[in-house]
């Protein structure tokens, strides 16, 4: 289960996929830019190239399918209802009257055609990102932003951001478990009013002992010799790139691009 | 002998107005086994929060190794002092144990073959190394805490200050931990552990510390536990031993404070 030794190279991680090991930097720099050409396509057929392509890496880097449809699904579900409302309120020809007692709603061909390509779009940058974070380590990641000369106070930031979030939650769970031990079902209505009670309670506890613990949390990092920057990039020397990072890098770029430019002429007939 | 701690006045008051430290004077000689005990609430951690400089004192003052602990010097009093907090859930955060441990080298700006190998042996030393890259969360308190402890170890501070590390370790890992303690002092390491543990006290202490209400209520060798007058009222007990032998020993001998003295008393009597 435990790799002895050449394991523990914090910087340059040599195990996983061609894909971990890619160099955070190209990784960030790569997709990041893939997301803001591929997310500005408007034909279907290029949007879902983009998406069979980040498929495609996906799948070499072996990152565990169940996780990434997981989180998916949850954008999907967030967001699956304002694209069905905006198909709604979009002007255009009427493709589907659905009828629910009364009500008449009419779906127009603009409408339904924008939010495919919304949907796709996101898909896009869902899946980006899945493979970013997937296989890029958290401290990997803040690494690279700082290499990339992204100011070290957001980088802080968001390293506390993400550090707290998890402390919430951990909380949050800890405090339910406390409460389901002395019989609080959970699952009840909230119009029940002992259960409102309890949760309201819960809610204010949370957010009291977040903060004194996210409090301990940082002295007790103070105690370790933090100082604002918890790496200090200066003196990890700053690895160069070698072929296979430009040669990634490059192509997932390129890959963009030639969607973009394939959109431009080829598919310019091909309208849905 | 080179003082290490020195506490002088130390007064404390919680911003929601508690005093938990309420005139606090004392030393601590360097490479010395220090015991500090006391009642829940008698200001062990907020004395020990002061030590690292987490805290800065509002009236009296601390000094490491000669030098006043201010703003100015806090950073590096963290270099040379060490502190593993009560709760590990506070001190461990990170996505993994390695990176765990590493985050105290890599802030002393240590290279990475260095930061690697210290966090191999701090790892080991607390017999955690098969675990490097769990997340903490999905391991036991206990886990959690030799963590927490190897997060220390690996910045080789000077002075180490250790607040309650035997709560929620089994038998075993407690044994591990005296151990581990032992060849800290045998480094010349000076250290400086809260505990509730009268037995451990009394056993592995060379000097105890007795805080009441953040106050001092006695500082001496670890015969100092054998007083019972003193024990009652610091809220502890007296060790396990001295409570068998207590009312039995005739003239001249005195009570054991841990179970190699009691070994010799029940040997003088069995000859
Ligand atoms: N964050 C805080 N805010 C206000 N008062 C506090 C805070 N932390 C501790 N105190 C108070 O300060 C006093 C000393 O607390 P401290 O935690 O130092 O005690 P302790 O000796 O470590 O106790 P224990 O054995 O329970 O760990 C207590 O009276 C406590 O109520
Ligand atoms: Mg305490």
């Amino acid at each position: 289960m435990c790799k002895p030794a050449a394991e523990i190279e914090f910087w340059q991680r040599k195990e996983g996929s061609c894909l971990h090991r890619l160099d955070p930097r190209v990784k960030v720099v790569a997709l990041i830019g893939f997301v803001a050409l591929v997310t500005t396509l408007t034909s279907l057929f290029s949007l879902f190239l983009g998406i069979s392509f980040l498929i495609f890496l996906i799948s070499i880097a072996r990152l565990d399918t169940r996780k990434v449809i997981k989180r998916l699904s949850w954008t999907v579900a967030v967001s699956g209802p304002l694209v069905v409302l905006l198909s709604l309120v979009t002007p255009g020809t009427p493709w589907y009257k659905l009828q629910v007692g009364p009500l008449v709603f009419t779906f127009t061909l603009e409408g339904v055609r924008l939010a495919v390509v919304l949907l796709l779009r996101l898909l896009n940058a869902l899946l980006a990102l899945c493979l970013l974070t997937g296989t890029t380590s958290f401290s990997e990641l803040m690494l690279a932003f700082r290499r990339l000369y992204v100011p070290s106070l957001v980088v802080v930031l968001v390293e506390f951001t993400i550090r707290y979030a998890a402390v919430f939650v951990q909380e949050l769970r800890r405090m339910f478990l406390a409460r389901r031990a002395r019989g609080f079902r959970v699952g009840r209505s909230l119009l029940d009013r002992a259960t409102f009670l309890t949760l309201s309670q819960l809610v204010g506890a949370l957010l009291l002992r977040s903060l004194t613990r996210s409090e301990r949390i940082y002295f007790a990092m103070l105690a370790r010799g933090f100082n604002g920057s918890p790496v200090r990039p200066e003196v990890y020397p700053v690895a160069r790139l070698n072929k296979e990072d430009l040669l990634w890098g490059g192509l997932i770029l390129a890959w963009a691009l030639i969607l973009h430019l394939l959109e431009m002429g080829v598919w310019e007939w091909n309208k849905l | 002998m080179e003082q290490v701690i020195v506490v002088d006045d130390l007064h404390f008051k919680y911003p929601d107005g508690t005093w938990a430290l309420r005139g606090l004077s004392f030393t601590v000689t360097r490479g010395k086994k220090v015991a500090l005990m006391g009642h829940n609430g008698a200001g062990k951690s907020t004395l020990l929060w002061h030590l690292n400089g987490l805290f800065l004192p509002q009236q009296g003052e601390v000094r490491i190794e000669g030098r006043l602990i201010t703003s100015s010097t806090e950073k590096w009093v963290r270099t040379r002092v060490g502190l593993v907090f009560q709760d590990p859930d506070d001190q461990v955060f990170s996505a993994t144990v390695k990176e765990d441990v590493a985050f105290g080298p890599r802030n002393l700006g240590l290279p990475p073959g260095e930061v690697e190998k210290r966090v191999r042996s701090a790892l080991a030393a607390v017999g955690m190394l098969g675990y490097q890259n769990h997340p903490p969360q999905s391991l036991s308190y206990g886990q959690k805490k030799r963590i927490a402890i190897a997060g220390v170890l690996a910045m080789e501070p000077e002075i180490i200050l250790l607040d309650e590390p035997l709560a929620f370790l089994d038998p075993a890992a407690q044994e591990n931990l005296c151990l581990l303690l032992e060849e800290l002092h045998r480094q010349g390491k000076s250290l400086l552990v809260a505990t509730h543990d009268v037995d451990f006290a009394a056993s592995w202490a060379e000097e105890v510390l007795i805080l009441k209400e953040g106050k001092l209520l006695a500082h001496g060798d670890p015969e100092l536990l054998l007083n019972e007058d003193m024990v009652r009222e610091a809220g502890l007990r007296l060790p396990i031993v001295a409570q068998i032998f207590r009312g039995l020993l005739p003239e001249g001998f005195t009570l054991p404070r841990d179970v190699q003295g009691a070994r010799r008393i029940l040997q003088a009597f069995l000859k």
